[in-house]
């Protein structure tokens, strides 16, 4: 298992990799996909951002709290689909924990 | 372009042990507009009542990444893993040429809320494996998830 153990800091007000490809992770999980997996805790207030490379589109999940995702809000257990966006602007409204998945448009099976 | 998918959109399905809410196509749940977004598959919100859960099942062909938001899984499958996943921890399964694994609440007293993810391989027939991490450390955890 990887010796690394991320703390609160890791992810506070900040968009933290979790999961990346198999061949390109460094401390964070590996996984056999062109995916990144990314956890943010936010305070109130505070804002991220996470950039869309072209050819990948984003599902991001509020596993708690309220934000607002490029101008849209989002609550609890609200998803979105984002494609065709350069960045991802979230501010927090509430508390919010989040999870968000970078994926390719197109991908191996 | 951004679509948001409001909480009540997600299908749900509740049990006597457990509430589910499946965002794609899963067990009973079929919906032609969401079979998979990319290569995500599948995106569960799970809450497991405690002393409950999955009994052994099999996975072939897929990546499953199982996160924690509270309480502890207790997972074991047939590579010889029987582990906790607590909360604030992740865990990412290759289940590739087959695994047969249960997932429970380790607690007899609290439920848990995880999430499970699936997420198709880049090529089929992998050797199973898996790896977990803590997110957080054992103070957060307690700061954050109670």
């Amino acid at each position: 298992m990887a010796a690394k153990k991320y703390t609160d800091e890791d992810r506070k007000n900040k968009i933290l990799q979790v999961i990346g490809p198999i061949n390109k992770s460094g401390s964070e999980l590996s996984i056999h996909q062109d995916v990144s997996f990314y956890l943010s805790s936010l305070e109130p207030e505070k804002k991220v951002e996470h950039n869309l490379e072209s050819g990948r589109k984003a599902y991001m999940f509020v596993i708690s709290g309220k934000i607002s995702m490029n101008g849209n809000i989002m609550e609890t257990q609200d998803a979105a689909k984002i494609e065709n966006t350069n960045t991802i602007s979230i501010e927090a409204k509430k508390q919010a924990e989040l999870i968000l998945i970078d994926l390719p448009e197109k991908y191996s099976q | 372009m951004q679509e948001l998918i409001k909480a009540s959109e997600h299908y749900k399905n509740k049990i006597d042990w457990l509430t589910t809410y499946h965002h794609f196509s899963f067990g009973d749940y079929y919906n032609p507009e969401k079979n998979e977004y990319g290569p995500l598959r599948v995106f569960n919100d799970d809450l497991i009542k405690a002393g409950t859960g999955f009994e052994f099942h099999q996975h072939r062909d897929m990546e499953i990444v199982t996160y924690v938001i509270d309480g502890a899984l207790r997972h074991r499958d047939n590579l010889g893993n029987d582990g906790i996943i607590e909360a604030g921890e992740m865990q990412r399964m290759t289940a590739g040429t087959g695994v047969i694994h249960s997932e429970h609440n380790a607690s007899k007293t609290n439920s848990l809320r995880l999430l499970q993810i699936w997420v198709f391989p880049d090529k089929k027939g992998l050797p199973p494996s898996w790896q977990q991490k803590n997110i957080l450390t054992k103070t957060e955890k307690i700061k954050y998830f109670k």
